[in-house]
């Protein structure tokens, strides 16, 4: 198909939803082969459009109440679920359809009734999230008057409610809750996508109309709503011109085509149903009529728009407990976390160079290093020193052998923490008393250390390694060290496909055993094996994220039974959307070495499957549970008690989480960084059990009297005020780095005491924090953070050319800084930062969580 | 400028900028003074894959110090030029490996280990086999049993 036929089709489509209209009142019938990726034979789909469901009355319970347990419905005023009944029209999609393609206009939102859907990106190759039943999408074209930031495809079946734009604005005046609660998953969704999309290293175009924004932002009360709807969103609607011009002109289909639509119409379950059924005589024949008269046809391509696809009826008194599931609650709603999966697992990929000095054995470059130690023997002013180091280094080894060996027991400090404070104590007397020989062990470590001389560091280093490779057997046509630094670039879905290849193979990736091949019977044998160990076998760190699409409960388990407990360090399972309680058993098996542990977007995991998971992650150090909606206080509890070393935690977008996850402070005082993006359930009464439990336990000495918290996220949390600023700023003493952006209640105030309190702070993101940001901070911040590196101001009105003078008066290490979309701040101004050699930033995220 | 010596005696010379790309030779010659003169023997290093090092290492001599990459570690070669340099024969390129190892030079190690993984990219457990000439060891009922884990993650 050209592209002038496209766009001339998309122009026959604009204003589809009055030519529903008028289809309906004549009764005829549509047929569209849909051909989504262009890929014409594959995908061809049709869909039989019929009369709209204007009818309350034929419009089944169930729907009803599933809009009305709908969380945006569920406050909404009495009459609005009949009033959204009236604007829905109800569509068919099949597996496949793209029912919004990314970058078109947005016409219209849509609800799922059945089925799931699939929000991709424009190629279909990333899949950023899935949608089930009692899920909206396609709001945020239509709230921001934006094109369509990404495309939904089909996954399954999908029976899927369409309210155009103007209809879905309509309703919005008229309930203006509503109209609040779904702006908000929208920019929800909107900041998600986005941080998504730009974590992918995709330059994320589209902006959202702050015009829009900022009004509904700032909304309390429902006199408000309605006003800035009406000056703000409604204005807008009225741009959208209504056209009534039908659109089957140009359209045109073969009569076998048209019975092809018969037939897989009748072969739908659904329609079955409505045939079938005799209480609706209505329904029956349009819908038979419809299929008979071949009036209207197109031949589209369905990458157009959504609006390529017509709906089907499915609305009858009694059909649609086929129809939709007999349960037609809302099951939840998934937005996938935005958040930085990846801290932690990069390190390990640095410096491992254990064969890289692998062939100094050689004779004449032993000999050349004797001549060159010769000579450095005798430019050194002491050469005794050499002697020192392996003794020394064998003495500081020991100590630190013993202070491992004791550690275990500082779990008992946070664990017991909870329990009676005699025991805090006692567990307190043996955690300080490790400390300290930790301590001793580290300072003579040092002090040995400074002793030898960088080039004594390098020989005897050197030395060391010569016994290695002599040892080091081959695996292939290169030493086994460098075959597995080759396979260690592979994906794991590679790394697992090559230990097929032979049991050293498999050693090296999965297990690390050699046992059977060091055993001389064997007739492979190579003395060099005897020695030999593969310390570490690759799947030590296990990254399943980059194909979510193979990964479920069932391969989870194969992957990991095939390696031992006690290999596995790093586990990086985000997005895997298929993982569920019985994927947390299969970890558990396998999870005492395990330090950091991916699980963001896994939100089928529960409670259950996350407190038996603890059980046995003794040696956690971070997890993300980003947008694992199901969990709630209990599990994260009990994951600090029993994870000692956990001191990286991220929940955003857990929104069962409440404030009661703070009841016990102590066991958070371990946290290093915490991301509570978008927690909504916590508010400032969390906080306060922070500041009252550190009051309380004041005059106790035993008692760490604060907070080692050092990056916190709070962005997006915007029931906080100022108490839980102020809570924190009296108890997070060593406080890096924290964004507070989008807690749009926080004042002036609460600010400048977390500013001159957290004397440690590096980053402080307060973006869209208009009430907090005033060219007094600038003063206070110029004058007392001298950490201070980074700044984040966007989106801040009030401050002016003169708090940017301020703050760049002083000799400030400021190095960015985000002031746009503020539009007190000229760009003369801006140009001035810049000169000072300060990186002006715009969309970046200041703090990567 | 440095003196290096291929173990088949082919003797090069090149600038220290060159040199510094290799660690090993960083603290050769910041530990030896009269480097200039005496040749470096490189015994494992053979002239003609040495050629190659000097090229490569030619190349990115002015390359500036590159930041830890993040993300998920991956095979793909984003240089063209290295993807050009690494076009050479399977015997050659594990030749580069052991010397870029050698000579403790990061970049072209990772390079070439990347090559390596790029050949192991789609192709069947018994073409691997022949490319490493390596033999099945599994027997029958232990490759039947990792054939099945292995369902989910062989191409379809």
């Amino acid at each position: 198909m050209n592209r002038n036929n496209q766009i001339k089709i998309v122009t026959d489509f604009t204003n589809e939803a009055l030519s529903i209209e008028q289809k309906i009142l004549n009764g005829s019938s549509i047929s569209l082969p849909s051909t989504p990726n262009n890929d014409e034979e594959a995908h061809e789909i049709r869909h039989t459009r019929t009369r709209s469901s204007t009818d309350p009355s034929t419009i089944p319970i169930d729907l009803i109440s599933s809009f009305q347990a709908h969380p945006w419905f569920a406050n909404a005023e009495k009459d609005f679920s009949n009033d959204l009944i009236q604007v829905i029209h109800i569509r068919y999609y099949s597996i496949g359809d793209t029912i919004i393609k990314e970058g078109t206009k947005a016409k219209a939102m849509f609800f799922i009734i059945k089925g799931i859907v699939e929000v991709t990106s424009e190629d279909d190759e990333i899949v950023y999230a899935e949608l089930g039943k009692g899920c909206f999408f396609g709001e945020i074209g239509v709230l921001f008057q934006v094109a369509r930031t990404t495309s939904i495809v089909a996954k399954t079946k999908c029976i899927i409610a369409r309210i155009t734009a103007d209809e879905f604005y309509e309703l919005c005046n008229k309930h203006p809750k509503v109209a609040k609660a779904i702006h908000d998953e929208a920019v929800d969704r909107f900041t998600n996508l986005k941080s998504q999309k730009e974590e992918r290293g995709k330059k994320f175009n589209i902006s959202l109309n702050e015009n829009i924004l900022s009004p509904l932002k700032s909304v309390t009360s429902d006199e408000d709503i309605l006003m800035t709807s009406s000056n703000g969103n409604m204005k807008r609607i009225s741009t959208i011109n209504i056209n009534s011009e039908s659109y089957n002109s140009n359209n045109s289909i073969l009569n076998d085509e048209l019975e092809a639509t018969a037939n897989s119409y009748n072969n739908t379950e659904l329609i079955d149903n409505i045939s079938n059924n005799d209480t609706n005589n209505d329904t029956n024949n349009d819908t038979n009529d419809t299929t008979e008269n071949d009036t209207n046809y197109s031949d589209v391509n369905s990458n157009t728009e959504e609006e390529l696809h017509s709906p089907k009826i499915v609305i009858n008194a009694e059909n649609n407990i086929s129809v939709l599931d007999s349960s037609v609650k809302v099951i939840e709603q998934n937005t996938p976390s935005p958040q930085n999966p990846n801290l932690g697992f990069i390190q390990r990929y640095s410096g491992r160079r254990r064969a890289s000095v692998a062939v100094w054995a050689d004779d004449t470059l032993s000999k050349l290093q004797q001549s060159i130690q010769n000579q450095m023997n005798k430019q050194e002013k002491s050469p005794t020193s050499l002697s020192v180091p392996s003794s020394a280094l064998g003495t500081s080894f020991k100590k630190e052998n013993i202070s491992i060996d004791i550690s275990p027991s500082s779990s008992a400090y946070s664990s017991i923490s909870s329990l009676t404070k005699d025991k805090d104590n006692s567990s307190l007397d043996i955690k300080q008393s490790i400390d300290s020989s930790l301590c001793l062990s580290n300072s003579t470590m040092l002090t040995n250390n400074a002793v030898i001389s960088p080039k004594k560091k390098i020989m005897k280093l050197s030395e060391i390694k010569m016994n290695l490779i002599e040892n080091q057997p081959y695996l292939g046509p290169l030493p086994i060290e460098l075959m597995k630094k080759c396979l260690s670039f592979l994906d794991f879905k590679n790394q697992y496909r090559v230990r097929r290849i032979s049991k050293l193979f498999n050693s090296v990736i999965m297990s690390g055993d050699t046992s059977y091949i060091a055993d001389s019977k064997n007739k492979d044998y190579d003395p060099k094996w005897k020695d030999y160990d593969i310390q570490q076998p690759l799947s030590a760190s296990i990254d399943l994220s980059t194909f979510p699409k193979l990964i479920n409960d069932s391969v989870l388990n194969t992957i990991l039974s095939s390696c031992d407990d006690g290999i596995i360090e790093n586990l990086d399972l985000h997005r895997c959307w298929g993982i569920t309680d019985k994927g947390c058993k299969a970890i558990e098996t396998v999870g005492s070495e395990i330090k950091h542990l991916n699980l963001l977007g896994c939100w089928d995991i529960t409670d259950n499957g996350l407190i038996s998971l603890s059980s046995n992650l003794p040696n956690l150090e971070s997890i993300d549970l980003s947008n694992c909606r199901k969990i709630t206080n209990i599990s994260i509890i009990t994951l600090l008690q029993n994870c000692p070393k956990l001191s990286n935690i991220s929940l955003s977008y857990c929104k069962n989480l409440s404030s009661e996850i703070f009841s016990n402070s102590l066991i958070w005082r371990k946290v290093k960084q915490l991301n509570l993006q978008r927690c909504t359930g916590i508010f400032d009464a969390g906080f306060a059990f922070w500041k009252d439990q550190i009051n309380q336990e004041k005059d106790d000495p035993l008692i760490p009297d604060f907070f080692h918290l050092k990056r916190l996220n709070l962005s997006d949390c915007s029931f906080l005020t100022d108490a839980a600023i102020n809570s924190i700023a009296d108890t997070c003493s060593e406080l890096e780095e924290i964004s507070l952006s989008f807690c749009c209640a926080l004042t002036e105030e609460c600010i400048l005491n977390l500013i001159t309190k957290c004397k440690e702070l590096k980053i402080l993101d307060l973006n869209y924090c208009g009430l907090a940001v005033t060219d007094d901070i600038c003063n206070t911040i110029a004058n007392n953070c001298k950490n201070l590196t980074s700044l984040g101001f966007r989106g801040c009105v009030q401050i002016t050319d003169e708090g940017i003078d301020i703050l760049l008066n002083n000799k400030s290490n400021l190095k960015k800084i985000n002031c746009s979309q503020c539009s007190n701040i000229s760009n003369e101004k801006r140009k001035y930062i810049e000169s000072k050699g300060i990186e002006l930033l715009n969309n970046q995220l200041l703090i990567a969580f | 400028m440095v003196k290096l010596t291929s173990s088949d005696g082919q003797e090069f010379t090149i600038s220290k900028e060159v040199a510094y790309q290799s660690v090993l030779l960083k603290n050769m010659i910041e530990d030896v003074l009269d480097s200039e003169e005496n040749p470096i023997p490189l015994p494992n290093v053979s002239g003609p894959i040495l050629v190659k090092v000097i090229e490569y290492a030619t190349h990115h001599k002015d390359d500036p110090v590159k930041p830890p990459v993040e993300g998920p570690r991956t095979s793909e070669i984003v240089d063209e030029w290295d993807k050009e340099f690494m076009n050479i024969d399977q015997g050659s390129l594990y030749e580069l490996i052991l010397a870029a190892n050698y000579l403790d030079i990061k970049d072209l190690l990772d390079l070439g280990c990347k090559t390596v993984a790029n050949m192991i990219k789609g192709k069947k457990v018994e073409e691997l086999r022949k490319l490493f000439n390596i033999q099945n060891d599994f027997t029958p009922e232990e490759e039947e049993q990792i054939k099945k884990e292995n369902a989910w993650c062989e191409e379809h």
